[in-house]
Parts: C-alpha cells; structure tokens; sequence
C-alpha cells in the first residue's frame, strides 16, 4: 500500500468515526428518547378504489420540548410507491396544565396517476390538554405538474381530538376530527374518525386509527370520498 | 347531565330543524342526495333521448353563453336578462348553459324557472339551455325537482359545425364536491375513447377547480381527484372548463387547459351586475371569450 493510500484511508476512517460519535451524540447527548412509529394502512378510495400502503416516521426529542420529525410514505395509489416525505419541527411549551405547541411542517408528495407533485409548508399550533387537543394553522400549498402550477397561500389547518381517559394513561380511545391527515392537506373537506392506543410493553405502543374522509360537506351535501384504516406500533428508546 | 341534555337538545335543533331553503345543516354530516344515484338517473335520461342532445348552429360561426349561481327565488329579471340575450336576433348563439345553483329548493321556485323556459323554447326554435346541478339545487331533497324538469346534470352534446366538425360539450355533476367514482370512470372512459373525433371541447360544472377567493368556505375536489381531472383534461385537449360556487370570478391555465371561475349571475342586486361568458367558436377554429355584464 502507498503511502498516500494509508494517509487517505486513515482520513476516511476519521471522518467515519467523526460522523457515528456526531450521530451517536445526538442519540445519548440528552438522554431524550428517540421514537419510530411505522403503520400499515388500507383504504378505499374514489379515484383509485382500494389500495394499500405504509407510512414511517422517527422522531429525535432534542430536549423535553424541541422535536424532529421525518416521514415517508408508501402506497399502492401510485404506481411508482412512492408517496411522499415529510418532516416537522415543534417546540412545546407548558401553559400551566396544559402544552402549547408551536409546529413548522414541510411535506412533499406525490400523485403517480396525475403526475403531480405537491409542497406545503405548515405552521400551526396545537392547545393541549389530557383529554383534549385543538390544532389551527395554515399551509402554503403548491402544486405543480409538466411546467405548470399553482399555488395556494391559504389553507387552513384545524383539528380537534377528544379522548375518553387522560393522556397519560396506558390505554386511550377517541375522535377526532381534522382537515388534514399526516400526508393529506385538504382546504375546506373535513375527515373525522376514531382512534385507539394500548401501551403493550414500557417502550412499545399499539395504535390504530380509523378516518372517514367525505367530500362535500362544506357544499352540505356529504357523501363518502374516502375511508382509511391505520394500524402500527410505536417504539421508544 | 343537564347540560349535556341542553347540548344535545341545541344540536338536534341545528341540525334538523335549522334549516331554510339556502342551509340545510344535516349535509353537513350527510348528503340528502348521492351522484351516484343522480347520475344513474340522469344517464338513464341521456340514453332515452341521445338525439335531443345534439345541436345544429345555423352558421359555422357559433357563440354561447354561460352562467352560474343564478339562486332564483322570486325575482326571474336577472335571469330573463340572460334568456334575451341568449336569443338575440344578432346574437348567434347555438346555446346557453347555467352552472348549477339555477334556483333555491322550492318547488314554487322551479316551476317559475322551468316556466320560464319552456316559453323561451316555444318562442325560439333555436333555444337550447343546459343546465348541470349546483349543491343548493339539491339540497332538501331538490333533485327529483331537477330532474322532473331538466332530466339529466350528466350529459355529452355534440355541436354538429359541419358534416365534418363536431365540438363536444361535457356537463358535469359536482354538486356534491366529487364526481364520484362512476361519473370518473364515464367521463374518463368517454374523453379517452372519443376525443379526437372532436374539435373543441368544452366541460361545464358546478364545483370550481382553482378558488380565485381563499376565504370562501365551501367544499373543492378532494386533492387527488382535483389532480386526476387536470390530468384528464390535460391529457384530452380540453379547451374550456367552466365552473361556478364560489361566487367569485377567475381565470386560471393549468397544463394548456383554461379554467374559468364565474361569479354569481345572481337575482336582483346581488351581486350589483350579473356575469356572463359569451364564447364565440370561429369557422378557422379560433375560440374567443369575453365577460359580459347584466344590471
């Protein structure tokens, strides 16, 4: 081996090393919990009828009040499966009994059947409470396909949850309603469901969720558009 | 538990007993009419009488009009207003279109309408309006009104220019803020099949595609259908689409398609003028559009 060859790999092992103690810095640095959630999801839709599909998501608590999160999304709507990326910053901060958290969410997704590519950026802020949460914002949407877009400087976000035990119990079960889903961002076309979680183990968590997803009823004329159902678990370490 | 009792109490008044001819408060949860039961019904009626739906300009340079969201109560000015103008000697209009919300549910109200019309088309052989379904047509069960009188909000009419030149007009039910999956797969199946045996196309509909105002708060297409039909129409060279709702006007291109939002023609002062489209296909395949305004 060349000398020069030994100094260059000695280089590439120190960048190596340099880059897993960053990596393993942000892993223990805190001694914050790390969170992946993963979901399978099956639905029926107007457009594409029933289809299937996965979404994953870590989350990187930084402090007990500033998160990251980063998401991808599979599904069989598009033929290419891929369907769009995800990623959210929020900071909370603690009102007396409650939590207030502020959230910037950038997403981009994408429809294989239409060949349109979406964007977002979503500011929005979440009033939470144990039994309660109630989320407003806005998104800047864009959409663009072969040279041509548009884009949409108000959509607003708003969400509602409301759970029958309080949140830090082991079990929960609740509805919700919500214009907008984790790659979903409707204007004025309002979901609602129901969800579930069970906490199995100290770190592991079961949850489902079940979401109608009309047309219409802005229009007051409601009818089915979609219906999805989520079921995934949740780790923490 | 007295509380929740007045909750519930207050909710079922909104909700069942809160409605006039404009809101019903029950659709908000579930609609009193389904696209898909209309749409059968409406084809039915299409494959009846296919040839009614076929229109012979006398010139090979035609104009038409369009409207929306007329919401006719008591006062027929503002919407005779269009009927005159659709029959102008000079006008050379093949037909004119209405975008849905033509009158609020009552019966008195359509058959105000519907006699409005049918003295038209006694006075004029040429008169020939097609209307689509708006949502406050249909509201409080106002389908089977529409339906009685007009027959069908889904429909294909070919405008025969020439033994060789046909346009073809696509009107849409969206009344319920989607197509609904068989009114998808027939407009999909008919634009891919037959398309290009045509020269123009033009689709009219109730529910608009772009929203020239952010503020309105009613329902658009769910995001993938909303994507599904610009890439449909992209894809079939459709030259115009026209819709209404949104009493707000705008003009928007998407993939070489245009999309014209039209705001209320209104009844009476509201709006202060009452907004048309006037199209004109020219012989050399040019179409022009302009807006023209009624008091």
């Amino acid at each position: 081996m060349e000398k020069e060859d030994f100094y260059r790999m000695t280089d590439m092992r120190k960048q190596i090393l340099v880059l897993f103690l960053f990596l393993g810095s942000l892993l223990t640095a805190y001694g914050q919990k790390n969170e992946v959630k993963t979901y399978l999801q099956f639905g029926h839709n107007t457009v594409h009828g029933f289809y299937g599909g996965m979404a994953g998501f870590y989350t990187r608590n930084f402090t007990d009040r500033l998160r990251l999160t980063g998401g991808l999304n599979l599904s069989t709507k598009n033929p290419q499966a891929f369907g769009g990326v995800s990623a959210d910053v929020s900071y909370r901060f603690p009102v007396r009994k409650f939590n207030l958290y502020l959230s910037n969410r950038v997403v981009y997704n994408y429809y294989g059947v239409s060949e349109m590519s979406e964007m977002l950026n979503r500011i929005s802020a979440t009033w939470e409470s144990r039994y309660f949460q109630l989320t407003l914002g806005n998104s800047f949407l864009g959409y663009f396909s072969h040279g041509s877009g548009a884009f949409e400087p108000v959509t607003l976000t708003l969400g509602m949850a409301l759970h029958i035990r309080p949140s830090e119990s082991w079990w929960n079960v609740g509805a919700f309603i919500r214009n907008y889903d984790d790659f979903i961002y409707e204007n004025y076309n309002i979901m609602y469901g129901l969800d579930g979680r069970i906490d199995v183990a100290e770190n592991w968590r079961l949850f489902s969720e079940f979401t109608a997803r009309p047309a219409g009823n802005l229009n007051q004329l409601t009818i089915k558009y979609e219906t999805f159902l989520k079921i995934g678990a949740r780790y923490i370490w | 538990m007295v509380v929740i009792r007045n909750l519930f109490l207050a909710l079922w008044i909104v909700l069942i007993g809160g409605g006039c001819s404009k809101v019903e408060p029950m659709g908000l949860l579930v609609a009193s009419s389904d696209v898909k039961d209309r749409l059968k019904q409406s084809v039915e009626f299409y494959e009846r009488d296919k040839k009614s739906f076929m229109i012979y300009p006398e010139k090979k340079e035609y104009s038409f009009l369009v409207v929306a969201d007329s919401h006719t109560t008591t006062d027929l000015k503002r919407l005779t207003s269009f009927f005159d103008e659709a029959t102008r000697a000079d006008g050379n209009y093949a037909f004119c279109a209405h975008l849905g919300d033509l009158a609020e549910t009552q019966s008195e109200y359509y058959y105000a309408v519907d006699k409005l019309v049918a003295d038209y088309e006694v006075g004029y052989e040429d008169f020939h309006f097609y209307p689509v379904v708006g949502n406050h047509d249909i509201t409080h069960s106002g389908w089977s009104l529409f339906n009685m009188i007009f027959g069908s909000s889904t429909y294909f009419i070919n405008v025969c220019v020439d033994e060789n030149t046909y346009d073809l007009l696509v009107f849409l039910d969206s009344a319920n803020g989607t197509l609904g999956k068989e009114q998808l797969e027939l407009v999909t199946a008919f634009l891919e099949d037959l398309r290009n045996e045509y020269r123009h196309c033009f689709v009219f509909t109730h529910n608009p595609f772009f929203r020239p105002r952010m503020n309105a708060y009613s329902s658009n297409f769910p995001r993938e259908e909303l994507y599904y039909l610009y890439d449909l129409f992209a894809d079939s060279e459709v030259d115009y689409v026209f819709s209404g709702h949104i009493h707000a006007h705008g003009e928007d291109s998407f993939r070489g398609v245009k999309y014209i939002t039209l705001d209320a023609f209104g009844e009476k002062e509201t709006p202060a003028r009452g907004e048309m489209a006037r199209m004109t296909c020219k012989e050399n395949g040019e179409i022009t559009y302009e807006l023209v305004y009624v008091p």
